[in-house]
């Protein structure tokens, strides 16, 4: 059962035909559930774009996007805005963390919307295998940019959410701690069958996942049927 | 424990607020009544407010219980829908029934998500079990071919046959093992499924003893039979069938030449009871109840041939059909295995 | 159904986002203690007036019991005044009149009152108490001023009782005094002791002195019950159950409510409270959006993350409320002290003196926060609905002007860039639009005001008043509500030529004042029954059709008068020496019904009055209010004004004709000599009590109050409605650079620098001032004229004087200010790159 599927996405910007820029133009697609899929492609292929539509950060111009049978584009802003705090976690490239709350209230902020209950071991789990655990109680502005973008990462995970939506994730970080995201990202992912959607310009990382989707110009060009499956098993 | 104590004190608080309202109210109303002297205008206006505000009280008061009531009947709706895969109850709603809800659907999400994992896991492991025992199969028979045709080479140094003779039966060993540990996984697996019937144990028995009966004539040991053709056990005739025979083998490898082998099937009210006697060397008493344990070795029974999986299979294949085993003996007067099957 | 427990993190986020911003914290404490202050001190001066107006008028009555039963017997007494709705009494007993002759005019009543009728009575003892003893008594301070004794205690007076019966003449001693208004009350009092009353009244009989009206020995019962609430109904039913029928009296200070019966009244001060709540509103409004602009991206990331609209919105809610309980005391504080001191300042408004009350009613302060927090509320609601709309993509949006370029070009694109900034000024129509209007409302009322208030002009105010130096008038000729009788022939002739013989005294003008009630004829029925038929509910007009004579003023003025009349001509035309003759009358229009003025007669009419027996010639029509310093300045239901020289009154009247009352005399005195001239005659008119003194000097006084008023309030409203049309320009611009942001950051991409950005943004704004300044300077003007001339001219104290001071500030003003918020908004811009700079970088 496909946890996202992308139908005709189109995004313009500007009314004037001439002047139109189609950051998606005419996209379909469809992830299944568990799946590692990276997005690929040059500056301004429209890999953002897709991303934050898969998310409902941003609505289109016209199509279709269902996350696990919702239609995101029907659903309010209200309830969308729920559906991404339960079920997606974020990570942008950059401006990720609240800078009024510091690194631990960040991490929790998408639990304590919601009113829930912090499990406690497994957040701590998130932040020791984040290497963290001294700096929960700083602000952002006292981290540096991969820092941050850890933070980012332990806030994603910190619902288990149902997919996983990430920005160059790890654009910022050395090539070992890139690694290492990398790995506990895929382990968490396993545990609690989440789906990831990454984009990310680094080509090894992308070999790791099971799918790549190359982007151009705001169309797909390749990855668009879900691969057999060959798990390194 | 707990929720003993909240509905107490939740029931106490209830009793002490509802004491304060009727009190505050009834006294209010006095002391005017009192201060403005015995007008029956007043009075009735008086006893009116009172009553209403008693039926106001205990009318909210009703109201709120069954919203209570009403919340923990979703709560148990939605329970419901998740487990059984329906429609969910809430969409994304900023209530804590909805944040309940989806932490439920994402708990039901994983396990199934892991289950099907071990079952993946399951079958690949089946997978390799029959690869490996069909892998195996050809390498062994290749290799006792071989030792065979050695043998039959002419003019053979005696200590050449000797050591040939040792290859033939460590490669039969081999064999048997591979098989018994195939046997056994698929066993532990649940891969082996068990056709039982309802079926004369008679067969059963006498199958598993043509095959031991060589065996046991050539150590010169006698075996008898004592079953009632008509004794009838729910079992899988072929695996009950090897599963006497380990037990069989056993009798036949610890007793002594001359011995004897007794095997006696009984029914019951409820199990059909298979007992087979020999007058080996016996288990002593400490062991008795290690016997059934996968590998393990008797003390004494170290100087004979085996692994020690024997009785372990034996139990497994009992127990699978819903019956059991137990074991009787002391030392050098001969062990009794009991087998309980059941008649239905 | 039961929510979720995210209040806490949705409060966290609002107070940790607050500390973030500790400018606009302050901004909004002061716009909100600016709010609170100015409702609470509106609020405590309309209380306090309240209160004030209540104290004067219970103090007329005499007191401040609820009401009373009045000539009782002694036995009645005691029955009444045990029925259980009577919360207090007090008991006194009618003894008397004084009959001495100094109180001709201001009678004096005895009465032996008890404690509880001296508490509630405003009797306040400066020295001494109550009479005990036979010989005893207790007077106030006029009384014993016009006995001529000193104010202490056991001074020795004789007086002379009028029991009724008979006329007691003996000697007291003081026991104690008190401090009484004599112009408030109608009569004053003297007590004396219960062994006063024993003695001497002990024969009376109450019953029958009642029978004959005179009151003497009878007792009034004055109660108190739990509350003011149908005092008449509490009365009666006393009465029923106790099956007394006496006379009840109802204090009529209560029943006469002040200012709620009148919500006429309220008008103003609820349009001034609008006003201030409209400008807090603004203020809190502008504060508010602009933060919320400026944090796009902070509301964009926490939607992102799962914050619900109704959650963002919730956390500038909390923002703005608790900024409004930080507040909120100081403004309700200082407002409450501004309001004491304003109070006086409005009491003096009336025309009845008034002693200043101050209420702290709690509702004072419960109504003015009431009022704030709706303020609030309503200013931060719709900023709170931009935050909640706000799309979760902003958080990712890249905005803003970035720093990284430099160039060193000197542009040739100078020209272009007013082209551009002119352009710019077009996008967006309607805020454009709106803009404008509120600025040139602003400016255009600002400009009426100040116009308005420097047309005030003091000498055609006094000329309403005075003629001359010094007036001396005789009240008593206006009977108004309250006051006291009076002879409203003291003015008499030779007291005229007293005054005249005041060596500095140049010359006195009189007027003397008679009443004729005029048969109507037919000229007046003619015009006053096609009236009756339209207005038919006017009940003046249908009593005087009834009696079928309308009253007249009529006035015989010295020469000196002649001058003022031309002003006040509507048709004909005055000719001094013919007038003289005394063959003509200048009449003036007549009040005939709701807002109807005009004239029976015209030009050339023969009149003839009865009560000067002779019949005279329309010489011309007047105003309605003409000549108002000469008239006793109040009017009669569709009568008139008739103007005759003096002497046409002073000769000798037909038989059967009431003598003319001489209402003023006007005094014209040589400037140098004004002060001892001022003196004498002060003081030969402080012998009467009817005769008032002002001079010129006394009017331009309490027009000074007036104007000082008028001006506080004017600036002050003018202040608050430029301070408005600022905001809202303020805002405008503000907003309008934030929301261009991206707009900018694409132009610096292509190549503009920011010093020809920072050009662009000067240019709009002069552009800005310059389109406001054409249309003030146009139709701004033009409606400045209009409008402050007719208001000028309608008023009686103005003189249209055209104030140019305002538009020739609005040139430097504005310009000052859209330089400064040009610059501060571009300012904005660029630091927020610098932080997002930092951050990439980090």
């Amino acid at each position: 059962m496909p946890i996202l599927r992308i139908e005709h996405l189109k995004k313009y910007y500007g009314k004037d035909p001439q002047t139109t820029v189609k950051a998606l133009d005419d996209v379909s697609l469809s992830v299944e559930k568990g799946e590692f899929v990276a997005i690929v492609g040059t500056s301004g292929s429209g890999k953002s774009t897709l991303l934050h539509m898969l998310g409902g950060l941003d609505r289109a111009t016209a199509g279709k996007v269902f996350v696990d049978g919702n239609d995101i584009f029907a659903m309010s802003d209200e309830k969308l805005t729920i559906f991404r705090r339960r079920s997606v976690g974020f990570v942008f490239q950059s401006y990720n963390l609240v800078p009024i709350l510091n690194v631990l209230e960040n991490i929790l902020l998408p639990i304590e919307l919601d009113g829930g209950s912090i499990d406690q071991t497994y957040l701590d789990e998130v932040i020791r295998a984040l290497g963290l655990q001294e700096k929960i109680h700083n602000l952002p502005s006292n981290l540096s940019g991969g820092q941050q973008q850890r933070v980012a990462i332990a806030r994603a995970l910190a619902t288990k959410p149902s997919i996983i939506l990430a920005d160059e994730p790890t654009g910022n970080l050395d090539s070992k701690t890139s690694q290492e995201v990398l790995i506990l990202l895929k382990q968490m992912s396993e545990k609690f069958n989440q789906t990831i959607v990454m984009i990310t310009h680094n080509e090894s990382i992308a070999q790791t996942a099971d799918r790549i989707i190359r982007i151009e110009d705001g169309r797909i060009v390749s990855g668009h049927a879900a691969s057999s499956g060959a798990s390194p098993l | 424990m707990t929720s003993r104590n909240d509905v107490r004190s939740s029931k106490r608080g209830n009793f002490i607020f509802s004491a304060i309202l009727v009190l505050l109210v009834s006294g209010y109303a006095g002391r005017v009544v009192f201060l403005e002297g015995k007008q029956p205008a007043l009075t009735e206006l008086t006893v009116l407010f009172v009553s209403c505000m008693l039926i106001l009280g205990a009318l909210w008061n009703w109201m709120l219980r069954r919203q209570v009531t009403a919340f923990m009947n979703s709560v148990d709706e939605m329970v419901d829908r998740a487990i059984h895969g329906r429609e969910k109850l809430t969409h994304f709603d900023e209530t804590s029934l909805s944040s309940l809800e989806h932490k439920l659907l994402r708990y039901i999400e994983i396990n199934q998500a892991n289950e099907q994992n071990l079952e993946t896991e399951k079958n690949t492991i089946k997978e390799l079990i029959s690869d490996i025992s069909h892998q195996t199969k050809t390498p062994l028979s290749n290799i006792l071919l071989y030792s065979q045709l050695l043998a039959e080479t002419p003019e053979l140094g005696g200590d050449t046959r000797l050591l040939l003779n040792q290859i033939e039966s460590q490669s039969e060993k081999l064999e048997w093992l591979i098989t018994s540990l195939v046997k056994l996984s698929r066993l532990e697996t649940g891969m082996i499924t068990l056709q039982s019937e309802v079926t004369p144990v008679i067969a059963t028995i006498t199958s598993a003893v043509s095959h031991i009966y060589t065996r046991a004539e050539n150590k010169g040991i006698s075996v008898q039979i004592a079953c009632d053709p008509l004794t009838k056990a729910r079992h899988d005739h072929k695996w009950t069938s090897e599963a006497l025979f380990n037990l069989l083998e056993n009798a036949v490898k610890y007793s002594e030449a001359g011995g004897s082998i007794r095997i006696a099937a009984g029914g019951n009210e409820m199990f059909t009871r298979i007992d087979i006697s020999d007058t080996g060397m016996g288990i002593p008493g400490n062991e008795l109840e290690h016997i059934f344990k996968r590998f393990y070795r008797g003390h004494s029974a170290r100087e004979y041939e085996g692994i020690g999986i024997g009785l372990y299979l034996t139990q497994k294949i009992i127990s699978l059909q819903g019956g059991f085993i137990t074991a009787a003996s002391g030392v050098g007067t001969g062990t009794k295995l009991s087998i309980f099957l059941p008649q239905i | 159904m039961i929510s979720t427990n995210n209040r806490k993190i949705v409060t966290r986020l609002s107070l940790k986002s607050l500390k973030a911003n500790p400018m606009r914290n302050l901004a909004v404490i002061c716009a909100v203690i600016l709010t609170t202050l100015l409702i609470t001190s509106i609020f405590t001066m309309v209380l306090s007036i309240n209160k004030s107006m209540e104290l004067t008028q219970m103090k007329t009555v005499g007191s401040d019991f609820h009401g009373g039963f009045k000539y009782l017997t002694p036995a009645q007494v005691e029955i009444l005044k045990k029925h259980p709705s009577i919360r207090e009494y007090g008991v006194s007993l009618n003894a008397g009149d004084l009959e001495d002759g100094v109180f001709k005019d201001s009678p004096v009543e005895v009465k032996r009152i008890d404690e509880a009728y001296a508490r509630h009575g405003f009797i306040n003892f400066i020295e001494g108490g109550l009479p005990a003893a036979e010989n005893e008594v207790v007077l106030n301070t006029w009384v014993m001023d016009k006995l001529g004794i000193k104010h202490a205690l056991d001074q020795q007076v004789t007086l002379d009782i009028n029991i009724g019966e008979r006329v007691i003449h003996q000697d007291f001693i003081v026991s104690g005094y008190y401090e009484a208004d004599k112009n408030l009350s109608m009569a004053g009092l003297a007590f004396v002791s219960e062994a006063w009353v024993q003695k001497n009244l002990s024969s009376i009989d109450p019953v029958k002195y009642k029978a004959n009206n005179t009151y003497v020995n009878t007792a009034e019962l004055s109660v108190m019950f739990n509350n003011a609430v149908d005092i008449e109904k509490k009365l009666n039913k006393v009465l029923a159950d106790t099956g007394l029928d006496v006379p009840i009296g109802i204090n009529w200070a209560y029943t006469a409510s002040s200012l709620s019966e009148n919500i006429i009244n309220l008008v103003p001060y609820l349009a001034v409270i609008l006003i201030i709540m409209l400008s807090g509103y603004l203020l809190i409004y502008n504060i508010f959006y602009i933060s919320v602009v400026r944090d796009v991206k902070f509301y964009g990331l926490l939607k992102a993350i799962g914050t619900t609209p109704r959650q963002l919105k919730r956390i500038i809610t909390i923002q703005s409320q608790v900024l409004y309980l930080i507040g909120l005391p100081f403004g309700l504080a200082s407002g409450y002290g501004m309001g004491r001191l304003l109070s006086p300042l409005l009491g003096s408004f009336s025309d009845e003196p008034t002693e200043t009350a101050y209420s702290s009613s709690p509702w004072i302060f419960v109504g003015a926060a009431v009022f704030a927090y709706l303020t609030v509320w309503i200013a931060a609601s719709k900023p709170g609905r931009m935050a909640a709309r706000i799309a979760p993509v902003e958080a990712v949006r890249f905005a803003g002007v970035s720093a990284k370029r430099k160039m060193h070009k000197r542009s040739k694109r100078g020209a272009q860039l007013y082209a551009m900034a002119f352009a710019n000024l077009f996008r967006n129509k309607r805020k454009l639009f709106l803009m404008l209007t509120s600025l040139s409302l602003s400016m255009i009322l600002f400009s009426i005001i100040f116009t308005v208030i420097s047309s005030l002009d003091v000498n055609k105010y006094l000329s309403t008043f005075i003629n001359g130096d010094a007036v001396i008038r005789n009240r008593a000729i206006v009977q108004s509500a309250g006051e006291r009788p009076g002879d409203p022939y003291k003015l008499s002739k030779p007291f005229i030529d007293a005054l005249g013989k005041i060596d500095v005294v140049e010359r006195v003008d009189s007027v003397y004042f008679k009443v004729e009630n005029y048969t109507m004829d037919d000229t007046i029925l003619g015009a006053l029954k096609p009236l009756a038929e339209t207005a038919p509910s006017d009940p003046a007009l249908a009593a005087v059709l009834k009696n079928n004579f309308i009253q007249l003023n009529l006035y015989g003025m010295d020469a000196g008068w002649y001058d003022l009349v031309q002003k006040d001509i509507i048709e004909g035309s005055f000719d001094p020496q013919k007038f003289a003759s005394g063959n003509y009358v200048l009449i003036t229009e007549s009040n005939m019904a709701e807002d109807t003025y005009k004239s029976y007669y015209h030009p050339g009419d023969q009149v003839k009055y009865e009560g000067l027996g002779k019949s005279y010639e329309v010489m011309a029509v007047l105003h309605n209010d003409a000549l108002y310093a000469a008239t006793t300045q109040s009017f009669t239901a569709c009568g008139y004004n008739a103007f005759f020289p003096s002497s046409e009154l002073t000769r000798e009247l037909p038989a059967g004709s009431d003598p003319p009352m001489a209402l003023s005399a006007t005094l014209h005195v040589d400037p140098a000599k004004l002060d001892s001239a001022m003196q004498t005659a002060k003081s030969i008119a402080a012998s009467s009590d009817e005769l008032s003194y002002k001079s010129r000097e006394d009017y331009r006084q309490e027009l000074g109050g007036f104007i000082r008023i008028f001006q506080t309030i004017g600036y002050g409203l003018s202040f608050v409605i430029a301070l408005i049309g600022v905001l809202n320009y303020i805002n405008t611009v503000i907003t309008g650079v934030i929301a261009r942001k991206n707009e900018f950051a694409l132009l610096e991409s292509i190549g503009m620098t920011k010093r020809q950005l920072k050009k662009v943004l000067v240019y709009e704004g002069v552009f800005n001032v310059l389109l406001t300044v054409s249309v003030t300077s146009t139709l701004g003007v033009f409606l400045t004229y209009r409008i402050s001339k007719s208001i000028a001219d309608n008023m009686a104290f103005t003189v249209f004087h055209m104030g140019w001071l305002p538009f020739i500030l609005v040139v430097p003003v504005l310009a000052a200010i859209a330089y400064t918020v040009t610059l501060f908004s571009y300012r904005m811009l660029s630091k927020a790159t610098v932080v997002e700079r930092l951050r990439q970088t980090a």
